[in-house]
């Protein structure tokens, strides 16, 4: 029994079959499913009915035809017989002609022994079957159906001795005015089912189709809109009023949470923003405070003291920038998780710009003995907001160095008509394939946390790239090095919206 | 209190330490100053005498807020001609744009400072 495969084998079968693709059932829509569905229970028994009893019927009346031609045949033979054995063509005729109350017979024939016509008789509506002047004497007694007429050839016996043959032509018009009866009906009925089956698809998509769309229409248009307020509407009390009812409580559990998130969103970002705020403002006075020490060091302090001075206010100046850049950035993340990052383009040189950002990068670099490469073209004019850009390079540059491992850097700014396009490569750590996907997301980084950072700074130069218009990519290889490019349009299409 | 110098400059900030120390290194660069602890008190000062050359106006301010002084300031034909230069935060332009005044970012950057105060009183 290696060939039969037990029943567990062939649901296994079954069920492989629905995993590996979907089954066609259901990509047909449920409509067309219910109409085939209807047609077929409505046209299938009454068709097969119908066919059923059509089929008694022809036969029955096919058998009945046969067998009173066969009749025919054999009483016009047997009155027959004395004429043609006194070859009496008149009393042939006469005998021929009470044919005519039968109006299914078409036309008859008396052949003699050698074939020819001895006597005939044709029906007057008779139009195209006229009888044939003779016969093969060879032919067959019996009844028969020939085109669209019974044929009943009988001899012509009288007392034991054969006179001739008896030809009698019976009209099938009746049997296939029948038939044809029967086809219309089928047709009919076929028709019928169809309108029926039309309707009863029609009632069925209303109880069932229609309310499953129409609940699909909300979960559309809650995903276009994300307006979660939004609720099916449910008057019925069957299974489908149950799955909308059931839709509707999980919308309103979804709406709530959304609600709660939106609100603790809220609330952070507002956090986020009078924290950063009320940070800045100490910051801005230490930033004063230090900055005015350094432009006018006390008169009294003597050389060796001024320059003790002048370094401890220096470091003091660099943390304050420090703290002051962290700072920004979570005013930036809050702004941006809050829809609120704004651009201010002007009229912007973005090779001016960049040289400045590498000179304020001078110190940092010799302070990690670090080598600066720059291709500057000479200028690249553009419409973007200068501070955020300045952002933008100082971010990429910043973290050159800090993963760069203090070989050399490669700076390049170059343009097309309506493009600019800045280059930072350097020849560090580098950053792993997985890693590439998702350091512009918010507080991604890629290196390990001895490096230190919010992880912030690639998405916010991302954000700000973006709402600039260009894009921001990096290619790189672990332990090879980073290329970031930035591509900005020279004029965004909708810069000047906030101007 | 002795009238100031016909080129003065006026500072508008709520905050103590930041008004205080920008008036005493603009003053340590010789520049004459005079200081406002909101919009309200600022508009009152700039109507006692002769007007400032310049005003530092802070953006956010209890009372009155540099929106809001910008916007009296410009109601008053005696005063709407005066140059503002927008204190705001680093990243926070708009508000300097609409205002349509030159900004200041905070941390202010102290070279800037002089410089701009420098160009509007020579």
């Amino acid at each position: 029994m290696r060939g039969a495969p037990s029943p567990d084998t062939i649901v296994t079968i079954k069920l492989r079959g629905l995993v590996r693709g979907m089954p066609a059932s259901h990509v047909v829509s449920i409509r067309t499913r219910l109409t085939a569905l209807s047609v077929l229970a409505t046209l299938a028994p009454v068709g097969i009915a119908l066919g059923f009893v059509a089929e008694r019927d022809l036969r029955d009346i096919r058998n009945e035809m046969m067998s009173s031609s066969a009749l025919i045949g054999y009483v016009i033979a047997e009155y027959s017989a004395s004429a043609m054995a006194f070859e009496d063509h008149a009393d042939a005729e006469r005998t021929l002609n009470g044919l005519a109350r039968d109006e299914n017979v078409i036309a008859a024939g008396l052949y003699d022994n050698g074939g020819k016509l001895f006597g005939s008789y044709e029906a007057r509506s008779t139009t195209g079957a006229a009888l044939r002047p003779t016969i093969s004497t060879g032919r067959a007694a019996g009844t028969a159906v020939e085109g669209e007429h019974v044929a009943v050839t009988q001899p012509v016996i009288s007392q034991g001795t054969r006179y001739g043959t008896l030809l009698v032509l019976v009209s099938t018009a009746h049997l296939r005015s029948r038939i044809r009866g029967y086809l219309l009906s089928m047709g009919l009925l076929g028709l019928g089912a169809l309108v029926a089956a039309g309707l009863l698809a029609l009632m069925l998509e209303r109880m069932v189709s229609r309310p499953l769309l129409a609940l699909a229409d909300v979960a559309r248009r809650i995903a276009a809109t994300e307006d979660y307020s939004v609720r099916a509407a449910s008057v019925r009390r069957d299974e489908i009023g149950l799955l909308g009812s059931a839709f509707n409580r999980m919308l309103t559990e979804v709406d709530g949470r959304q609600q709660q998130a939106q609100q603790a969103i809220r609330v952070r970002d507002d956090f986020l923003s009078i924290a950063s705020h009320e940070l800045k403002t100490p910051l801005t006075s230490l930033k004063l405070q230090v900055q005015g020490l350094l432009m006018m060091p006390p008169a009294s302090l003597d050389q060796s003291d001024a320059a003790r001075f002048k370094q401890t206010l220096e470091v003091v100046d660099r943390q304050v920038i420090r703290l002051d850049k962290l700072i920004g950035n979570l005013l930036d993340v809050s702004r941006i998780a809050a829809g609120r990052l704004v651009i201010d383009p002007t009229e912007t040189d973005l090779s001016t710009l960049v040289q400045e950002v590498t000179r304020q990068f001078e110190p940092q670099l010799a302070r990690w003995n670090c080598k600066l490469q720059s291709q500057i073209e000479g200028s690249v004019i553009g419409w973007w907001d200068a501070p955020r850009i300045d952002q933008v390079v100082t971010n990429l540059l910043s973290n050159a160095i800090k993963y760069g491992g203090g070989k050399p850097i490669e700076l390049s700014v170059e343009s097309t008509v309506d493009r600019a396009r800045l280059t930072v490569r350097d020849h560090g750590i580098g950053i792993s394939v997985d890693d590439q996907r998702r350091i512009f997301g918010r507080f991604e980084r890629a290196a390990s946390l001895s490096y230190g950072g919010l992880g912030l700074g690639l998405f916010i130069s991302s954000q700000i790239v973006r709402a600039h218009g260009g894009t921001i990519s990096v290619e790189s290889t672990p332990d090879v090095g980073s290329v970031f490019v930035v591509d900005l349009p020279r004029r965004h299409s909708s810069e000047g919206a906030n101007t | 209190m002795s009238e100031p110098a016909p080129s003065w400059v006026l500072i508008v900030d709520d905050d103590e330490d930041i008004r205080d120390s920008i008036c005493s290194l603009l003053q340590l660069r010789g520049f004459t100053v005079e200081t406002a602890a909101d919009g309200m008190a600022g508009l009152e000062r700039m109507r006692q005498g002769a007007p400032p050359a310049l005003v530092i106006l802070d953006f956010m301010m209890p009372r009155m807020n540099g929106e809001e002084f910008r916007a009296a300031q410009l109601r008053d034909p005696e005063l709407a001609a005066i140059p503002v230069v927008l204190l705001t935060g680093a990243g926070d332009a708009t508000g300097a744009t609409r205002l349509q005044v030159e900004r200041i970012a905070k941390p202010i950057d102290l070279q800037l400072l002089f410089d701009t105060v420098a160009r509007f009183c020579a």
